[in-house]
């Protein structure tokens, strides 16, 4: 009850942009912004920046760059290294992301470098919803995974840890499998590796269903407010092997033969994936255009929700040019299901006319043009 | 431009040590240059005295300078008991606690397919062999705490269970005077799994 009246305390858990300083990254050269609070709007002509600006604040955020899984390409093309670092608030914490002139990306926070960039996760919680999202909807299955795996980690770091010896040990199984195509391998060995897949890999699955549990609704509703009439259903497809450690490793147990085959492990929670329905019809193979668009949205603005209830707090919310591809009345609802609950938004379009005034009228306005931002 | 031929020969020695790039084996190879010729002969000498003088301890396979190492010819030191660690280095680290009173057994390196480490490669079979005589009673597995370290734990466990010899695993948990606000995830997460009743 205190919570509610002492508005500090329950705002304690806000964690704010403050500052965003970009050196080298992408078209910008060098570039300081003070990030303005609740909601600003990013205008400019195409390729002026825009987009990659979010980029920037995202790769902070999640370690990972929008538009591309090599690091080195957010190197501007006449540079050797870049860095994107950002000033936190209320903390003044600074978190940062270099890539060297050799040698991988540095993630670290106030200048002590971490031992993985994923360790930046859940530090600045932000959602983006973007162009960049489509394939959530109409690609393959490793783009939902990453979805998953990027929003269960930032809310909870022991599932990027778990995660991550679950990858090395299926790696070193695989390898073995290779290595079982030319040679004998004694079969106490494959178990040691499938162990320790077993367990982590059980955690990994128990956590992407609770996760889902909360995901599917909030994104099937979203969806409604977004499409009116059309029913959007989500479920986990089948998860060969079950959920608990012992079925998984007997599961990788009876596999070895036929991966040994195969050269490759055939099940486990790097396989999973999850059905999106419309009305009863799959999005990924039948979906329109339109549907495939809307059904990317709804999963990012169930995240939104998710992220807000399971911490308290929204995350910052990061929005490129998708409100100008949807008509009026999407727009609002979008609006009203992410806009209006978040303390810190970034919206990106070519002209503040294609943004309705209701929203234009409460944001900050910020032109961006030759890798430049400037105030309006 | 091109470094003379025995510089570079000496820089693409020194390279082949683990840990150094071209950058520090060229500042290593222009530090020997700069030393006196009694220095650089002494260097060599002991490299090479090393490598004849040394050899691994036949019971526990550690570097050692006899067939058998100091504490394996230790009379006090208790029979039953061996730990079983991967790499000569962690075999100091326990022995500098003074805590550890039996015998030791090292590995060479643990399981790592990814760089084609099979059993073979390392001294399973030796720690085998060493169970026979039916003296030791329990194996402490005290490999590293990694993904490797784990599998490799569970893999000699496996062995060694159907010998009859009671297999133990070193816990993990907070570093002692370590603060909870500073350990990592990982650590605490372990922590609270292998809690202990007071």
């Amino acid at each position: 009850m205190i919570r509610d009246v002492e508005k500090p305390t329950s705002e304690a858990g806000l964690t704010l942009l403050d500052k965003l300083k970009l050196l080298n990254f992408r078209c910008f050269h060098h570039l300081e912004l003070n990030v303005p609070e609740g909601l600003s709007l990013f205008t400019g002509q195409n390729a002026s920046g825009k987009t990659t600006l979010l980029e920037a604040i995202s790769y902070i955020s999640t370690g990972k760059l929008l538009r591309s899984h090599r690091d080195r390409d957010a190197v501007r093309s006449d540079e050797t290294h870049c860095e994107v670092s950002g000033i936190l608030s209320p903390s003044q914490t600074e978190i940062s992301i270099q890539i060297p002139e050799v040698g991988k990306k540095v993630a670290s926070i106030n200048k002590m470098s971490l031992p993985k960039a994923s360790d930046l996760l859940g530090r600045l919680p932000t959602t983006s919803i973007t162009a960049f999202d489509l394939p959530l909807s109409q690609g393959d299955p490793a783009s939902r995974r990453m979805f998953l795996d990027l929003e269960i980690g930032a809310l909870q770091p022991s599932y990027v840890h778990k995660l991550a010896i679950y990858k090395r040990a299926l790696e070193q199984r695989n390898s073995l499998l290779k290595m079982a195509m030319q040679t004998v391998i004694d079969q106490d060995q494959f178990e040691a590796w499938e162990f320790a897949m077993a367990e982590s890999g059980s955690y990994v699955r128990q956590q992407r269903q609770v996760y889902f549990a909360k995901l599917a609704p909030l994104a099937s509703s979203a969806y409604q407010e977004i499409a009116k009439k059309e029913i959007l259903s989500l479920f986990l497809k089948e998860e060969e092997g079950g959920l608990d450690t012992e079925s998984l490793q007997q599961a990788f147990a009876l596999s070895r033969s036929h991966d040994m085959r195969r050269g490759s492990t055939s099940l486990g929670p790097h396989r999973d994936d999850f059905g999106m329905e419309i009305d009863g019809k799959d999005v990924k193979n039948y979906g329109s255009q339109g549907q495939q668009r809307s059904v990317a949205i709804a999963l990012k603005a169930g995240s939104f929700q998710v992220s807000r209830e399971t911490s308290g707090t929204p995350p910052l919310l990061l929005l490129d040019d998708m409100l100008s591809d949807l008509d009026e009345y999407r727009r609002t609802a979008l609006a009203a299901l992410v806009i209006n609950q978040s303390h810190q938004a970034l919206l990106t379009c070519t002209e503040a006319s294609s943004v309705s005034n209701h929203i234009v009228s409460r944001a900050s306005e910020l032109k961006v043009s030759n890798g430049e931002v400037t105030w309006k | 431009m091109l470094f003379a031929k025995p510089f570079a020969e000496l820089v693409g020695e020194l390279e082949k040590l683990p840990g150094i790039g071209p950058k520090s084996a060229q500042r290593l190879a222009y530090y020997l240059l700069q030393q006196s010729d009694g220095q650089v002969s002494a260097l060599v000498t002991s490299i090479i005295k090393a490598k004849k003088d040394l050899r691994f301890c036949s019971s526990c396979q550690n570097i050692s300078e006899a067939d058998q190492c100091p504490i394996c010819l230790d009379g006090a030191r208790d029979q039953s008991l061996l730990c079983v660690v991967a790499e000569s280095r962690d075999l100091y680290a326990i022995e500098r606690a003074h805590e550890f009173k039996g015998r030791y057994h090292v590995l060479h390196g643990l399981l790592n397919p990814m760089e084609g480490v099979g059993p073979e490669r390392l001294r399973v079979k030796e720690l085998l062999s060493r169970l026979e005589s039916g003296m030791v009673q329990e194996v402490i597995l005290a490999t590293n705490p990694t993904i490797e370290g784990d599998a490799t734990a569970m893999y000699l466990a496996k062995l060694l269970k159907p010998l009859g010899v009671k297999v133990t695993r070193l816990a993990h948990g907070m570093p002692i005077g370590g603060e909870l606000d500073y350990a990592d995830s990982a650590t605490l997460m372990s922590a609270i799994e292998y809690r202990r009743e007071m």
